[in-house]
């Protein structure tokens, strides 16, 4: 009874169990029917549930537009917003979601992906962070292929854009585990929701920046690495890159790249490696093949921005401000912003350059080395950008090196720089100096070369330059130095007029120099203070030995301190001052104090034909000493032309006036505008000794000559030999004087003379005056009465020891009153005058023989003779040329013309 | 029959299963996805490993390398990262503005032809790791300026902007990379340089500095090594010589060749090519090293090098050689010892720590029996010095290997100078020659080394052997609340006073005018802070200064404030001879018992005082 009914409650079981799989397997096969119909299937709520809950976790909400999966499980959401609780913008929008879920997990209750790919995604800021005030989209058209596996993402690619920038990549993720406790939804949810809001806050504000980059391209690649570290590769292109505001800086085609690590050392540096075809700095540079590299050092908790740790630049050339500068490169440390330490190098002008040091970049101050070396192209740029100009007066054909230090002060302020520089082949001002070199610093306002050095040929000097802005310059030299070699320098034409009269044939003199001036007022506001000595020197043309001096000098002024001259034994010292005034264009002054014992003949050459017509007819056996003290106004004084001179001459030898010999002439000399004193004028003539002393005065059309001579003890003999010599009677075959018979028996003759007298200068015959002239000791002629006769009966020779007369110069007259001639026993006593003019002599002579002896003989000789004697009277007619002596009382042919004594004609 | 029913429906849910799951593809959500996405490449073109653009005209193949991208047609070389990056970017990013299916573009009665597809302008080949995709660009839209493109499986065409074209079609010259050497300056190890008739030179990095291997082992300039480098690295490839007709030979070419980290670059550069001008240099012909070439050198190419550059290369030895005499660090020097036989030594001491405050002494030798006396130096003509010798520079490299005869004849035998510095425990030594008649040069050498150099004169000026050169210059140094109280100027011939300011005025002296005010302090400023220019060779002498008889004597009173009360005075007695140069003034007293040169402000101050009214002035009328 139980077993069928077993069986019958079996079978129903089995009918219904048969029943429920059909059912099931036509369930299923109706629900695939329907999967194969429809190609899709709504995602089931239960998952997205699942979804929502698991993002949730996060503060996120998920909204799905239409969501889809097929039987591979493939989950296709479209329209994705996610938004953070509590705000209702969307932070992320996702075009399309695709995802592929492993089934097994699926089966086990678990959502793992096996792939994502997102299309379409954006990432919006908020409305109430936005600047815009709306919720504006930071990253956009994003794509990206996800693939979980084993705790990695992979990201095979993802592109995006985020305000016009381009960006690509791939990568891998290692995703940290999760921990096992975690945090709460709400604790959570608004820490991440405030992160976002501010990153996205900071995106909003960066691709407001980047919108000044052009057509920018973003290629990442993320890797994370063994000790969870994620690195990132970041390279940047962008067609161009301008920095906003006024500046215009522009940077074309440009390239960035950056590596760097997170979480594995936070403050480890990172290096943006950068490069640029072109770079535009405008009004400072423009900059081609930018090369260079940034060292950002990022801030204690890892945040960014980064502080910048060192740059290194480099460029394939930068011209800024006309400059050119050939691969330039720099490195600097920044570590310590705004404080910057660096150095910089290039080819300026295709010669080196290269400085390093230390700046403010807030501060604006540097202080700073350099060593560098200057091209001539660096003339052009200063003539067209800086100093215009200057190629008029600074010109160099060799690079200068130079080598020192620069200082700027705050606020950019140049302060000061100073370098050593040698220079070759430098033109200054129209002067080539073969080499140069010095301390150069400026100030600002000054420039300064010290212990500076310049040769040119055999010129070299070595001392200071100095140099305001106003063009005021000084030099402080010593050494070798011609001075019209730096004529050019000082304009105005004052100083080749004066050093003109300078010459330096063998070796240039030595001087210590002072020379002041300004390179623009024309020279006026020169001066040099100069120490000279210089050896071999020709003074307008008169070769002088040596010549030493201190002068001070402008161009209107002259002053020789002092100043020494030798030439031979003969030397000249003293000092001069000559002043010069430049609105008449002529001389003012001339103060002058000289000793001299150089030859006067060409010394006085120098100061001119005046000059040396003062001594005209003088030779001198030997220099005489002479010292010249004298003022003179030229016609540039406003006291006109006055000369004043006192002159003390001596000569311990021999000198001929007119081949009139005086030995130990002296005298002093007087000038006083015309007026000439001469004042114990002295000297030893013809054996005795001359005493004069002259004054010549009044106007140039009436000069009056007043003089005063006295000659005491003169030799007779040499007397009438330098007279006959002055009178050329001297034979010219034997060089013997024709009256050296006549002279030679009155060796004992001596001679007193004086004469005064006055006149008209060049006037001779304006002359009045007086004068006396006495011959005492010898033998001054004989007479021999009976001719030859006479010399037997030697009574009748009548001898003449001594003679004097007085004389009255009148005008072309000279009258004779009485003259005397006597001896021992006899005397002729004679009156007359001689017309200066025509030379016509009108003498009479009384010859009274014997009338001065004692003796018996002679006595009567003189009585018998006086009747004789007066009729004997003789006049002295004819000219002084040719003289005649005839009777005047009787027939010519009584008794023969006197002859001269001793047969010698007289002379005048 | 329950299990056929079975069986059936099992049956036919595995068919179905299999059908879904197997072979089914074509699910809507994929096409779906498909539809929504605007990009046209994905994953395959995010690590391409090829690109290839062929075009009429414009015909290009990239490759990837180890060492980086090349382009390999039409000319092997390496590409412009930059514009590979581009490329790349530009395809992965590449959206469409709409694509549609071959298929219904076939249903709707078009052909590729209408598109331009069928004989493509343009086509891009990317390969990769994801495969090779190929991608047809077409005619240009009739309307909008867009493309048409047609997807590497064929079953796609897309409408895209034009900008892909111009990123693929750049110029060759942009594709390629213009730089010649890419090692830059901070890697570079050494430079090498093998000029045609001159020794081989190797410069190679020694820590910060640079240093000669060949030809002489010798200090290398830092900056112009690292300037020639960096302009190097600048150079730019001009154009392509793709014929070899007119290459130098090799024995006149110029090899240049950087060393980086573990890395070489070599450089082979000819001759001048003729005709050819550039703004940035002389235009040459070169070739690079390049080991994958079957020749081992690169195409051959133009490039443009800035005169100074290849002057410096052309003369490397000298131009690249530091051309300073000492490697000096004036800190470190404790000792200076100048020597001018017969003269006696100076010898120069640094003060140390705790010996007083920093400074320099200088040592004088034994006298009376007693050991080396000291007395101050004048530390500012030391720090001259030092500075002098660190920046002293050779105006020529004279000889690395002088004979007897050389130096004999550059005065090195018997040396004119000779300055040994103290550096510790060791010393620098450098002799400097004899100099010859009119020469405008001297020759130096360092004691320990081989190499003669010639430099300015100028060292012999700054190494001065006499004591007077070296003491301490101050003299007197009153505070700078010092007032001057009262001058005069009296003359010795006459015992009168010149002239007087402050008072009390001496009897008969004329008081200087209230114009010459600047001048008094002027002459104020150089007494209260007296300092000798140089000193005389022997001591004090009332009777005559060192470059003249005395002229002057200038006496003086300073009123030393003492905040009113004890006021102090000091007074001061110089005589002086006249100006006798420019720069040349001498002063005495018995209170320094010495004999000096005055600075040249004081020399002004009195020139003025003394000559003043004398001076004329400027012309009249000229300001």
């Amino acid at each position: 009874m139980i077993g069928p009914a077993l069986r019958h409650l079996g079978r129903v079981l089995g009918l219904l169990a048969c029943w429920a799989v059909w059912l099931l397997l036509g369930g299923l096969l109706a629900v695939q029917i329907y999967i194969a119909a429809h190609h899709e299937m709504a995602v089931p709520q239960p998952l997205l549930t699942a979804l929502q809950s698991r993002l949730s976790f996060a503060g996120l909400k998920a909204d799905f537009g239409r969501t889809r999966f097929d039987p591979t499980g493939r989950i296709l959401m479209e329209d994705v917003r996610l938004r953070f609780a509590g705000f209702e913008d969307p932070v992320l929008v996702a075009r399309v979601v695709s995802t592929r879920l492993r089934p097994l997990a699926l089966l086990a209750g678990r959502v793992e992906a096996r792939e994502i790919r997102i299309s379409g995604l954006s990432l919006r800021v908020p409305a109430m962070f936005s600047p815009s005030g709306t919720a504006d989209e930071i990253v956009s058209d994003a794509d990206a292929d996800l693939v979980p596996r084993d705790g990695w993402i992979r990201l095979p690619f993802f592109s995006a854009k985020a305000g016009g920038v381009a960006i690509a990549g791939s990568g891998a993720i290692l995703v940290p585990a999760v921990p096992a406790a975690r945090a709460p939804a709400a604790a959570v949810a608004p820490a991440l929701a405030r992160r976002y809001a501010k990153l996205a806050q900071a995106a909003a504000s960066w691709l407001a920046a980047i919108g000044t980059v052009e057509s920018p391209v973003v290629r990442l690649r993320i890797e994370s690495n063994a000790d969870h570290s994620l690195g990132v590769e970041a390279i940047v292109d962008a067609d161009a890159v301008r920095i906003p505001g006024g500046a215009r800086i522009q940077a074309d085609r440009v390239r960035a790249t950056a590596r760097w690590r997170f979480r594995s050392d936070p403050a480890a540096p990172v290096q943006i490696d950068f490069e640029a075809d072109r770079l535009n700095l405008p009004g400072i540079a423009r900059v081609r093949g930018v090369l260079g590299s940034v060292e950002v050092q990022p801030l204690a908790d890892g945040a960014w921005p980064a502080r910048v740790r060192s740059v290194s630049l480099a460029a394939r050339s930068m011209a800024g401000d006309g400059i050119p500068v050939l691969a330039p490169y720099g490195e600097f440390d920044v570590s310590h912003y705004p404080a910057v330490t660096g150095s910089v190098a290039g080819l300026v002008w295709d010669q080196p350059f290269a400085a390093s040091g230390s700046a403010n970049v807030v501060g604006r101050s540097a202080d700073l080395r350099f060593a560098a070396r200057i091209d001539r192209q660096a003339r052009e740029f200063l003539e067209t950008h800086r100093m215009k100009g200057i190629s008029n007066y600074l010109d160099w054909s060799e690079p200068i090196a130079a080598e020192g230090e620069c200082r700027f002060g705050a606020g950019g302020h140049f302060a000061d720089a100073w370098a050593r520089v040698a220079i070759r082949g430098l033109v200054a001002r129209t002067v080539r100096i073969d080499e140069a070199g010095g301390r150069v610093s400026f100030d600002g306002r000054n420039l300064l070369a010290e212990r500076a050095f310049a040769r040119m040929g055999s010129d070299v000097a070595a001392g200071t330059f100095g140099q305001d802005r106003q063009g005021n310059y000084r030099f402080l030299l010593r050494g070798r130095l011609r001075p019209l070699d730096i004529a050019p320098w000082i304009a105005g034409g004052w100083w080749p007029a004066f050093f003109g009269n300078f010459g330096f044939p063998t070796v240039p003199p030595t001087a210590d120099i002072d020379l002041r001036g300004n390179w623009t007022d024309g020279g006026t506001h020169s001066q040099i203070f100069l120490n000279v000595d210089a050896p071999d020197t020709r003074i307008e043309g008169l070769g002088f030995d040596e010549v030493t001096g201190r002068l001070f000098v402008r161009p209107q002024f002259v002053d020789a301190l002092e100043f020494r001259a030798r030439r031979g034994a003969g030397e000249a010292a003293g000092s001069f001052s000559r002043s010069f005034n430049l609105d008449v264009g002529d001389w003012e002054q001339l103060n002058l104090k000289v000793a001299s014992t150089l030859d006067p003949g060409p010394a006085l050459a120098l100061l001119g034909p005046e000059a040396s017509a003062a001594i005209a007819g003088i030779e001198f056996q030997a220099a005489p000493r002479v010292e010249v003290t004298g003022v003179f106004t030229g016609p540039g004084s406003v006291a006109g032309s006055h000369r004043r001179l006192a002159v003390l001459a001596r000569s311990d030898r021999q000198l001929t006036f007119h081949h009139l010999p005086f030995e130990g002439a002296s005298f002093v000399a007087r000038l006083n505008d015309d007026d000439l004193t001469i004042d114990n004028a002295e000297a030893d003539v013809a054996g005795g000794h001359a005493v004069g002393a002259g004054e010549l005065s009044g106007p140039p059309n009436a000069r009056k000559l007043r003089f005063n001579v006295s000659l005491d003890n003169l030799s007779l003999p040499q007397a009438i030999s330098t007279a006959a010599g002055l009178a050329g009677r001297t034979d010219p075959a034997s060089g013997k004087s024709a009256v050296g018979k006549f002279i030679q028996p009155k060796a004992a003759v001596r001679v007193n003379a004086a004469a005064s007298a006055q006149g008209l200068w060049g006037y001779p015959y304006s002359f009045h005056g007086s004068g006396t002239i006495d011959l005492r000791g010898g033998e001054i002629g004989q007479l021999h009465m009976l001719g030859l006769l006479s010399d037997l009966l030697r009574f009748t020779s009548l001898r003449f020891t001594s003679a004097s007369a007085q004389y009255i110069i009148d005008g072309r007259t000279i009258d004779f009153p009485e003259i005397a001639v006597t001896g021992a026993n006899s005397a002729i006593v004679a009156q007359g005058t001689c017309d200066m003019e025509s030379g016509n002599l009108d003498i009479r002579a009384k010859l009274k023989p014997f009338k001065e002896s004692h003796a018996l003989p002679q006595r009567f000789m003189d009585l018998v003779l006086t009747p004789l004697a007066n009729a004997l009277e003789v006049r002295l007619v004819g000219t002084l040329a040719k003289p005649d002596w005839v009777f005047v009382n009787g027939p010519s042919n009584v008794l023969r013309a006197p002859g001269p004594a001793n047969g010698v004609a007289p002379e005048q | 029959m329950r299990t056929k029913v079975t069986f059936v429906l099992l049956f036919l849910n595995l068919l179905l299963f299999l059908f879904i799951f197997r072979f089914e593809r074509a699910w809507r959500t994929e096409r779906s996805e498909q539809e929504v996405r605007h990009r046209v490449l994905g994953a395959e073109a995010a690590d391409p490993t090829e690109i290839s653009v062929t075009a009429p005209g414009e015909s290009y193949q990239l490759q990837r390398r180890p060492a980086g991208w090349r382009l390999t047609q039409p000319f092997d070389w390496p590409a412009n990262p930059a514009a590979v990056d581009r490329i790349r970017t530009d395809l992965q990013l590449l959206d469409d503005e709409t694509s549609f299916s071959v298929r219904d573009m076939q249903a709707s009665g078009q052909t590729l032809a209408d598109y331009g597809l069928d004989h493509p302008a343009m086509t891009v080949t990317v390969a990769g790791t994801a495969g090779t995709t190929i991608l047809r660009i077409g005619n240009v839209t009739k309307i909008g300026q867009r493309l048409y493109l047609l997807s590497s499986d064929g079953a796609r065409i897309h409408v895209v902007g034009r900008g892909i074209v111009d990123s693929l079609s750049l110029p060759l010259d942009r594709l390629r990379s213009d730089a010649v050497l890419t090692i830059p300056v901070y890697e570079a190890r050494s430079l090498n340089l093998l000029v045609p008739g001159q020794p081989r030179v190797r410069i190679q990095r020694d820590g910060n500095h640079w240093s000669f291997e060949t030809p002489v082992p010798a200090r290398a300039d830092t900056s112009a090594v690292e300037i020639a480098i960096n302009a190097l690295d600048r150079l730019r490839v001009r154009s392509f010589e793709l014929s070899e007709a007119g290459a130098p030979a090799a024995n006149r070419e110029e090899r240049i060749s950087l060393e980086g980290n573990n890395r070489a670059e070599t450089l082979y550069v000819g001759d001048r090519v003729a005709g050819a001008s550039d703004a940035e240099g002389e235009v040459r012909s070169a070739q690079r090293a390049d080991p994958t070439s079957p020749s081992g050198r690169s195409a051959r190419f133009t490039a443009a090098f800035p005169p100074g550059l290849w002057g410096t290369l052309g003369r490397a030895a000298v131009e690249l050689r530091d051309r300073h005499i000492l490697d000096l660090d004036t800190s470190a020097v404790s000792s200076i010892e100048l020597s001018a036989p017969p003269a006696s030594d100076v010898v120069l001491r640094r003060l140390e720590p705790g010996e007083g405050p920093p400074g320099w002494q200088l040592v004088l030798p034994p006298e009376g029996g007693r050991g080396p006396r000291t007395i101050a130096a004048d530390a500012a003509a030391v720090r001259r010095l030092l500075d002098f010798l660190e920046r002293l520079s050779a105006t020529r490299f004279a000889s690395d290997a002088p004979t007897d005869a050389e130096r004999e004849k550059w005065g090195l035998a018997q040396p004119e100078r000779r300055i040994a510095l103290g550096l510790g425990r060791v010393t620098a030594t450098l002799e400097v020659g004899r100099p010859a008649p009119d020469s405008t040069e001297v020759y130096v050498q360092a004691a320990n080394g081989l190499s003669v150099f010639a430099v300015p004169p100028e060292i012999l000026r700054e190494t001065p052997v006499s004591e007077g050169d070296w003491r301490d210059r101050q003299l007197i140094a009153l505070p700078a609340s010092a007032r001057l109280e009262a001058v005069s100027l009296f003359d010795l011939a006459t015992g009168k006073a010149i002239w007087a300011w402050g008072t009390p005025i001496p009897a008969g002296a004329a008081p200087v005018p209230a114009s010459r005010d600047s001048d008094i302090a002027a002459l104020a400023d150089g007494w209260r802070s007296l300092k000798a220019l140089r000193f005389g060779p022997s001591s004090f002498s009332a009777a005559d200064g060192p470059g003249g008889p005395w002229k002057y004597r200038l006496d003086g009173t300073f009123l030393l404030p003492a905040g009113g009360k004890g006021d102090a005075r000091t007074t001061h007695s110089l005589l002086l001879t006249s100006r006798l140069g420019g720069t040349e003034q001498w002063a005495g007293a018995a209170e320094f018992d010495c004999a000096f040169q005055i600075e040249q402000p004081l020399i002004d101050a009195l020139w003025t005082l003394t000559y003043g009214d004398r001076d004329p002035g400027a012309p009249n009328g000229r300001p």
